[in-house]
């Protein structure tokens, strides 16, 4: 039964680029509801292994089921029907810039859905309030600033109601008070919908207030060097690196990211 | 010796995995344009009219000085020799021949490959680093029904068009130098192109742009999604879109040239 | 996205396509589906230089264009296929309106009737030729067998160009010349000289005779280094002349001949004398006449060499010694 509540499972994945491996042997599983963090060091692959995830990029071999669907061997149009269950909010929100803050959140309705050309507009207005944006729905994306950016591009990927969100670096170069909103609007929407979230970040505060549960990559080990919850691992990880990452304050931020 | 055959080798992987790449793109493109035949209503027309704008209607004045002057330049030559056997009439002949066959496709191809395909590849790149072409991908769209198909609608519309409004500038400029250079009434000049023109030549020229569209259009694009995800990145596929775009639509004339001369024209 | 401006855009495209229309109807495009006469020829020369889209003309009067051009296997010939633009012409009195189908017809039915032909005809230096319908035969004049319209085009009869005209011209007249008996006159003449030179050893009558051998063996030099394209005229008059000359010869070479038998039969002093004496007036006359012979054996040579220097001067019609005589201006 618990098999079953897995929306995601990696087997064995051996992810990369242009022939460099990364990662190898990766296994985890995310559960339903759940909030799910991804961690690691710069260029450590936390990117990468996204982009497999929403399938982007082909593995090197291993497997990710979605929904208990393969990603992996899935054909173009299995893919699709795939993306659509899913939603991404990329790091600066990846908006269409010839396109306003509504026609952006509008296209995914409009290219999936039969909807009629009103009840898109309504759908998109609505999700774009959910982000507190629709004062802005006429905007071009050059005429807001990135933290609006990133939260339009949120609206626009909850605009198919997604059972699944992936963010990048959802807060990252915000100010910490716009981060916390952005926090605060995660949980709220897995706390209303259910929505199973898998983020990819070095935001502590967003690692204490929101992640459930946390895989931390490691660039040296190719893997997986500790996994739970990231309040226990604080201080539990057997890894001082882990320990060290996770209890850092300002300082120890910057110092971390020369070393890494 | 040895680094040689490796360097060899690797260009000759490079060139593979180029071409391939390149065939993967085609394909793509053509699985959009049969999505947009599929459903034509998800055809974004406001793109189609903004690419319309940007490389037709946009492109006129730079069409008409260049094809203009280009007419004036080809009569002048070809009267300062031409008038040595005093056979200056025969101006018209040339130029009428050269400016529909050759030159106003060639130029006003050369013009849009300039304008379109280094703002093609420069767009397409610059969407690449902002991960707006990824976004598309994960949204379940494809990115060359998204992005390919409205800019290749709008060139194989407008180029056309241009070349109409080249080849009469290139005629002008003829005509200009008939009547200020040699002294022809305008309308002697003007009864002996059109006496000697076919609607053929006309057809065939313009025909022929038809062709360079869709290969400035996919060069252009293929340029900015083989870009890499950096701003010289961006920079090098637009100098890429024009440079290749240019050989590309040079080889096609010369291989649309050797068509049309097995049909006869 | 910046904002399109449809109205610069619409004018744009309504323009560019308006000047399509435009420059099609210009080049004819109107013309393609507008009704056409059809005129077909048969020509049995050289159409080198004709090709479809050539111009059909009627006296100077562009009316058309040739629309195909085959080889008929059968006889040779080479077929030609004219569209003739009906707006060409008009019906005076009728409120000048174009011509009809059943008009057209009947004009050319006429006009073949008074003589209108088909020819060739050079275009200008480029070496194009074009389709000249024109009164090239005489009024009546018989069509030649055989001679029906073709799938609803009507027929008119190829005249041959001009340029045929001489050539064939020019070749009759070599065969006249070449069916003169020369060698038998001269063979002839020398050998009734020879016989009597014994008799009569006038060294004029020598140098005559050994002239005419020599004239006789330049004639098939001559005469087969002829270039072809020659003035009608110069070769007609030049024809005329040689003709004259010849007969002239030929009635001396019977009288000497005569003479010669006489002077064997006679074999009295008496009759050597009158022998002599009428031998000195045809020896002056042979005199004359192969003087003649060689002027016109001279001219025939210049002729050739000016043909063989400059064969284009027969379609050009420029003359060369205007150019190569500077010092005739008085300069």
């Amino acid at each position: 039964m618990a098999e079953a509540e897995n929306i995601i499972d990696v087997v064995d994945l051996t992810v990369g680029y242009d022939g460099i491996r990364l990662m190898e042997n990766l296994n985890f599983s995310v559960s339903r509801g759940e909030i799910f963090g991804i961690l690691g060091g710069s260029g450590s692959g936390k990117s990468t292994l996204l982009k497999h995830l929403i399938g982007l990029y082909r593995p090197f071999s291993g497997d990710i089921r979605i929904f208990g669907e393969s990603m992996v061997n899935a054909g173009e149009r299995a893919k699709r029907d795939l993306r659509r269950k899913f939603g991404v909010s990329y790091q600066n929100g990846a908006l269409f810039g010839s396109m306003t803050l509504l026609e952006n959140v509008a296209m995914p309705l409009e290219e999936h859905t039969d909807l009629s050309r009103e009840e898109i507009k309504e759908i998109a207005l609505e999700k774009l309030r959910s982000v507190g944006l629709e004062k802005f729905a006429d905007y071009l994306p050059a005429e807001i600033s990135g933290g609006m950016m990133k939260r339009a591009g949120l609206a626009r990927a909850l605009a198919l109601n997604p059972e699944l969100l992936f963010f990048d670096e959802p807060s990252a170069g915000l100010d910490p008070l716009m981060s916390a909103d952005l926090d605060r609007l995660i949980l709220s929407l897995r706390d209303s919908t259910g929505t199973t979230i898998v983020l990819v970040t070095h935001e502590l505060e967003s690692i204490f207030s929101i992640i459930d549960r946390v895989i931390i990559l490691d660039r040296e080990s190719r893997g997986i060097i500790d996994s739970g919850d990231p309040r226990l691992l604080r201080t539990g990880s057997e890894h001082k690196w882990v320990r060290d990452f996770l209890s850092r304050d300002g300082m120890t931020l910057a110092a971390s990211s020369v070393r890494r | 010796m040895r680094t040689f055959i490796i360097n060899v080798g690797r260009d000759a992987a490079d060139g593979f995995s180029g071409a391939a790449g390149g065939v993967a793109f085609l394909g793509e493109v053509c699985c959009g344009v049969a999505e947009t035949l599929r459903h034509p209503e998800k055809l974004r027309w406001r793109f189609v009219w903004y690419y319309l704008e940007l490389c037709g209607r946009k492109s006129v004045p730079i069409v008409v000085y260049i094809c203009f002057l280009m007419g004036v330049i080809l009569a002048f030559q070809a009267a300062v020799q031409l008038r040595n056997y005093g056979a200056e009439l025969f101006v018209a002949d040339l130029l009428a021949f050269s400016v529909l066959k050759e030159l106003g496709p060639l130029m006003v191809a050369v013009i849009a490959t300039g304008r379109a395909g280094s703002s093609f590849a420069a767009e397409i790149g610059t969407m690449k680093v902002d991960e707006e072409i990824n976004a598309l991908r994960t949204m379940g769209i494809n990115p060359c029904r998204f992005l390919v198909v409205p800019k290749l609608l709008a060139m194989v519309v407008s180029l056309p068009l241009l070349t109409v409004i080249g080849d009469i500038m290139g005629l002008a400029g003829g005509l200009a130098v008939a009547v200020s250079y040699l002294g022809m009434p305008a309308g002697v000049y003007i009864s002996r192109t059109f006496e000697v023109l076919r609607p053929d030549v006309l057809y065939m020229g313009v025909l022929k742009t038809v062709f360079f569209a869709v290969l400035i259009t996919l060069v252009g694009c293929y340029r900015g999604f083989a870009s890499s995800s950096d701003a010289q990145g961006v920079g090098r596929a637009a100098t890429l879109a024009v440079v290749n775009g240019i050989l590309a639509v040079v080889i096609a004339d010369a291989v649309l040239t050797l068509v049309y001369m097995a049909w006869g024209y | 996205m910046v904002e399109v401006n449809k109205f610069k855009l619409g004018l744009f495209i309504i323009g560019s396509v308006v000047l399509l229309v435009i420059f099609l109807l210009f080049l004819g495009v109107s013309e393609r589906f507008a009704p056409k006469g059809k005129l077909v020829s048969f020509f049995s020369e050289s159409v080198q230089g004709l090709d479809v889209g050539s111009q059909v003309k009627y006296k100077g009067v562009p009316i058309g264009r040739v629309k195909a051009i085959y080889i008929d296997t059968q006889d040779k010939l080479i077929r030609v296929d004219m569209d003739i633009d009906f707006k060409a012409f008009t019906v005076s009195g009728a409120g000048d309106a174009p011509m009809s189908v059943n008009n057209f017809y009947e004009f050319f039915r006429n006009e073949r009737d008074l003589g209108l032909r088909c020819r060739l005809d050079y275009g200008g230096l480029t070496g194009l030729k074009y389709v000249e319908l024109d009164y090239f035969a005489h009024p009546g004049e018989a069509l030649p067998e055989g001679a029906e319209d073709f799938a609803g085009a009507f027929y008119i009869p190829a005249a041959p160009s001009s340029l045929t005209n001489i050539m064939d011209k020019f070749n009759t007249s070599l065969e006249k010349i070449a069916a003169v008996d020369f060698k038998g006159i001269s063979d002839k003449l020398v050998a009734s000289l020879t016989d009597i030179s014994g008799l009569l050893s006038d060294p004029q009558i020598k140098q005559s005779v050994a002239r005419l051998d020599s004239i006789t063996a330049n004639w098939d030099k001559i005469s087969s280094s002829m270039a072809s394209g020659i003035t009608e005229e110069s070769v007609g008059e030049f024809i005329d002349n040689l003709r004259s000359t010849l007969n002239e010869i030929n009635t001396l070479s019977k009288g000497l001949s005569v003479q010669v038998e006489k002077a064997r039969l006679a074999d009295t002093s008496q009759s050597v004398r009158q022998s002599a004496v009428t031998f000195g007036e045809l020896q002056r006359e042979l005199s004359i006449t192969l003087e003649k012979l060689n002027q016109a054996l001279d001219s025939i040579t210049v002729l050739v060499d000016y043909a063989n220097e400059d064969p284009s001067s027969f379609i050009t019609g420029k003359n060369r010694r205007e150019i190569s005589l500077p010092d005739s201006s008085g300069n």
